[in-house]
């Protein structure tokens, strides 16, 4: 599908929810919606617009806030749907009702940009050690990593 | 008999690498298997963060070892598409030349990991020599055998000559020759289907519902390959190739389709080869890189390789995320493995091509008490760790 | 004198040195065989082409630390590598290799004789097993299990095999069964599927490639052997390499005829033959994968089992026939 089709079918199928869609290269496009749509925007996209694939979820912090960017992709389409939640109750609901296979990257995202998502059965760390401190997510931007003078140097 | 659990890694001949599986196991079949990260994480992202842009080129190339030339592509065609440059055609065909032939050197390793995994030495032995042949062509091309360090914003950094081309193609030649003896056995030699046809079934519906990638999805039918879905570095408009996909679905599907990329790749190469334009390999690239966000792609030999790039401007990037295809195919493996015999886990698990030190990569793990900072000297070091073994049942 | 010609006879030849010597010749040729059907070298640096590497590797393993694990049944995790050792060593004695005349009967070879062979060269798998129970450990557990499961594949077949050639020539006496098929080797060539099993099993028995389901490292590590270290690993390995010597020195006096011609020829019929059959074992374990135990078992009653009773009627009908 070419952006212009997509455009028109998730602007069907998420009537005024749409908070930006844009197509800033070839090949890509973007789309930002409020998180309590986050599940129906999934459900369009994997129903109506033919995202089968998710890609992966980036974690990331904007300073003020914290985002997920779910990259999607289909044939000559790659899209990426835009979260944002605070920071001081970093919630999102789970996409793995739609998408199973983002089981690992939440945990992932859970792990080290701290965000947890509602709805997820097991967020256990997986990438990071059962000793990693609670409350601490080392890809923060306030988190900074000071290597010791050790025993190496 | 009862279920118990049997631990797989982190440490286990099977594995190349470290990971843990822990399986629940009913005698000799797998009732449910779950799954352990981060042994080899280096912290990669952040890392990024703290680095200049041509500085974490060369880091993200050791993101790993067999696919380093498809995390520095796929990192150079984003900061490019961010800069608002385009390399040179002669550059961008010897950009998909490396990948190509990575990809050649890669799937040989792989089929004689799976003879391996599955006791057939002789298999590893055949495809592991012919894998030398690859290896010397990426030799002569690059100077280094696994890390080439031949990409870099705006095209590539290393030409070739008539001479390169000549033995290139000699060799090549020679690989050709070679593969379709290993179709033939990987599709014929009786224990070894035995081993590997109806094992780890990804049925089609499960390979999408799962988001798998690259072979694993190909052999289960779904024609999935970035290459041809999203062509970069001269694909699609130059360079044709053909996707290669079986119904199969199991273990035997994907050596089959392995196999049948080695030939696509060898046509590739030689297409190349053959048609390489004239011209320069690189445009200059500018220092910092201006605000903005990209999504690169590139289908390395384990799948759809992702890095999302967010430039602030200045001469770091803002946010490195760097998804290797194994984390993407790891939920369909625990699915394989769920209901199958112990005896089939290492060759389901290798047939996804697992390379972890990929998958694991962006958290810092040396660093587990100073991030609290809950500095330890040696000796609180020695008894923490002590106490942590105790506490687990172990004796010391 | 006579105490003195037993202990020679225990200790240095065919006792303990000789079989020793010979087993570690007989893995460095299997080992050279694999590595050329490969396309490698194989050992090449102790001795002339790496002939002593087989030697080296075990006094390696003898110097090297023991560990018996703290949760293990450390008596019976002792005692089960001496004990097979022992058993494969009493089964070299029986060969019909070092008798001359099959008239005389001795300790040594005796009416039933093959019986007793065949009992004790199936005693190590259950120390294997032993082994693994004592281990207390996962992988040594399971591969203890997989011993036994591979054990009830082919033992039935490998005693039907073993049955045809003594029932052909009326003895329970490897030297006069050897005896019989040097008066007629014609009657050799009834045995052919009889002797196809009996290697294929041979090869199950030493637990090799594609029958090392018990020890396969990529799934349970080290089987049965996990947590063995040093003396006690190198006479598991002894016992492996001894075990081969004897199951083709059976095989060879029971399906090709035995050993004739007084003590030299006699020497280097068994060496030929002996190596004749590592030569089809190494063939064997380079040309296959390794199959999985469900398939193993279904193999072997599928295919072994019938093939072993239809010989052993081949045999009988034939024996009937002739006389």
């Amino acid at each position: 599908m070419t952006f212009e089709e997509i455009k028109k079918t998730l602007e069907d199928g998420l009537k005024g929810k749409i908070r930006e869609l844009t197509n800033p290269f070839p090949r890509r496009m973007t789309l930002w919606v409020d998180k309590a749509d986050a599940v129906e925007a999934c459900r369009v996209l994997k129903e109506k617009a033919g995202f089968y694939h998710l890609s992966t979820i980036t974690g990331r912090d904007t300073g003020d806030k914290l985002e997920a960017l779910y990259h999607f992709a289909q044939n000559g389409m790659s899209l990426t749907l835009r979260l944002q939640t605070d920071r001081n109750n970093p919630v999102l609901p789970t996409a793995t009702v739609v998408y199973p296979g983002a089981v690992f990257y939440e945990r992932e995202v859970h792990d080290l940009v701290g965000i947890t998502f509602e709805g997820h059965s097991d967020m256990r760390p997986l990438v990071l050690p059962e000793e990693w401190p609670q409350g601490v997510y080392p890809l923060r931007k306030d988190w900074k990593y000071n290597r010791e003078k050790g025993a190496i140097e | 008999m009862s279920t118990f659990i049997l631990p797989v890694g982190p440490q286990h001949p099977a594995l190349k690498e470290p990971t843990s599986f822990r399986f629940m196991v009913d005698g000799e079949t797998v009732v449910d298997a779950d799954l352990r990260l981060g042994y080899n994480h280096r912290g990669i992202e952040k890392g990024c963060e703290e680095r200049t842009y041509i500085q974490d080129l060369y880091m993200l190339e050791r993101v790993c070892g067999i696919c380093s030339n498809v995390h520095m592509t796929v990192f150079a065609q984003g900061v490019e598409k961010l800069m608002g440059i385009e390399p040179p055609k002669r550059g961008l065909f010897i950009r998909c030349l490396m990948g190509e032939l990575e990809r050649v050197h890669s799937h040989l390793l792989w089929l004689g990991v799976a003879g391996h995994e599955v006791g057939f030495d002789t298999f590893f032995m055949y495809t592991w020599r012919d894998r030398e042949i690859v290896e010397d062509i990426l030799e002569m091309i690059s100077g280094n055998r696994v890390n080439y360090g031949m990409q870099t914003f705006g095209g590539v950094r290393r030409d070739l000559d008539e001479m390169q081309i000549k033995k290139a193609l000699e060799g090549i030649a020679a690989l050709k020759a070679r593969t379709p003896y290993y179709l033939n056995i990987g599709a014929t030699e009786p224990t070894l289907v035995a081993r590997i046809a109806g094992v780890g079934k990804l049925p089609k519906e499960k390979a999408l519902e799962l988001n798998a990638a690259g072979p694993t999805t190909r052999a289960s039918g779904v024609d999935f390959d970035v290459r041809k879905d999203d062509p970069y570095a001269g694909f699609g408009e130059h360079i044709p190739f053909n996707i290669v996909t079986d119904e199969g679905g199991d273990v035997l599907a994907r050596v089959v389709v392995r196999a049948k990329e080695l030939m696509e790749s060898y046509n590739i190469c030689e297409f190349i080869l053959k048609n390489l334009p004239a011209g320069e390999i690189r445009v200059k690239a500018p220092r910092k890189v201006p605000e903005g966000e990209v999504v690169s792609r590139a289908e390395a030999q384990r799948g759809e390789c992702i890095h999302y790039i967010r430039s602030n401007g200045s001469d770091k990037p803002d946010r490195v995320k760097v998804r290797a295809p194994t984390l993407a195919n790891w939920p369909a493996t625990l699915y394989m493995l769920r209901g199958g015999y112990v005896a089939d886990i290492p060759i389901v698990m290798a047939a996804i091509d697992p390379c972890l030190s990929c998958t694991d990569r962006m958290a810092v793990i040396s660093d587990v008490r100073k991030g609290t900072e809950q500095v330890m000297d040696w000796e609180g070091l020695r008894r923490y760790g002590i106490e942590f073994h105790r506490k687990r049942g172990i004796k010391l | 004198m006579d105490i003195l010609k037993i202990f020679l006879y225990l200790l240095v030849y065919p006792g303990l040195l000789f079989l020793f010597v010979y087993s570690t010749f007989v893995e460095w040729v299997d080992r050279k065989l694999y590595a050329k059907f490969q396309n490698r070298m194989g050992p090449m640096h102790t001795g002339s082409h790496g002939i002593l590497q087989p030697i080296a590797d075990f006094v390696k393993l003898m110097a090297k630390e023991d560990i018996v694990p703290a949760e293990a049944d450390a008596k019976m995790f002792n005692a089960v590598p001496a004990l097979a050792l022992a058993s494969v060593l009493t089964a070299g004695l029986l060969l019909p290799v070092w008798h001359f005349s099959s008239a005389v009967q001795s300790a040594t070879s005796f009416q039933g004789d093959i019986i007793v062979l065949a009992y004790l060269l199936s005693l190590p798998t259950f120390a294997y097993f032993l082994a693994g129970w004592a281990s207390a450990s996962m992988y040594a557990a399971i591969g203890g299990v997989r011993v036994l499961t591979l054990l009830f594949a082919y033992e039935v077949p490998m005693f039907l095999a073993i049955l045809s050639p003594a029932v052909m020539a009326g003895s329970w006496r490897m030297a006069e069964i050897a005896a019989y098929y040097q008066a007629n080797p014609w009657h050799l060539l009834i045995n052919v599927f009889g002797f196809v099993v009996a290697v294929i099993c041979l090869q199950a028995k030493l637990e090799r490639v594609p029958f090392d389901i018990p020890h396969a490292e990529t799934e349970v590590v080290g089987g049965a052997f996990t947590e063995y270290s040093g003396r006690k690993l190198a006479m598991f390995r002894l016992l492996a390499d001894i075990q081969m010597v004897v199951g083709a020195g059976m095989i060879a006096a029971l399906f090709l005829g035995g050993f004739p011609g007084g003590l030299i020829p006699g020497f280097l019929w068994f060496v030929v033959k002996t190596l004749a059959i590592v030569f089809i074992l190494a063939a064997m374990r380079s040309v296959t994968a390794r199959i999985r135990i469900d398939q193993m078992v279904s193999f072997s009653w599928k295919w072994l089992a019938p093939l072993a009773l239809l010989q052993l009627v081949i045999v009988i009908f034939l024996k009937g026939y002739l006389q």
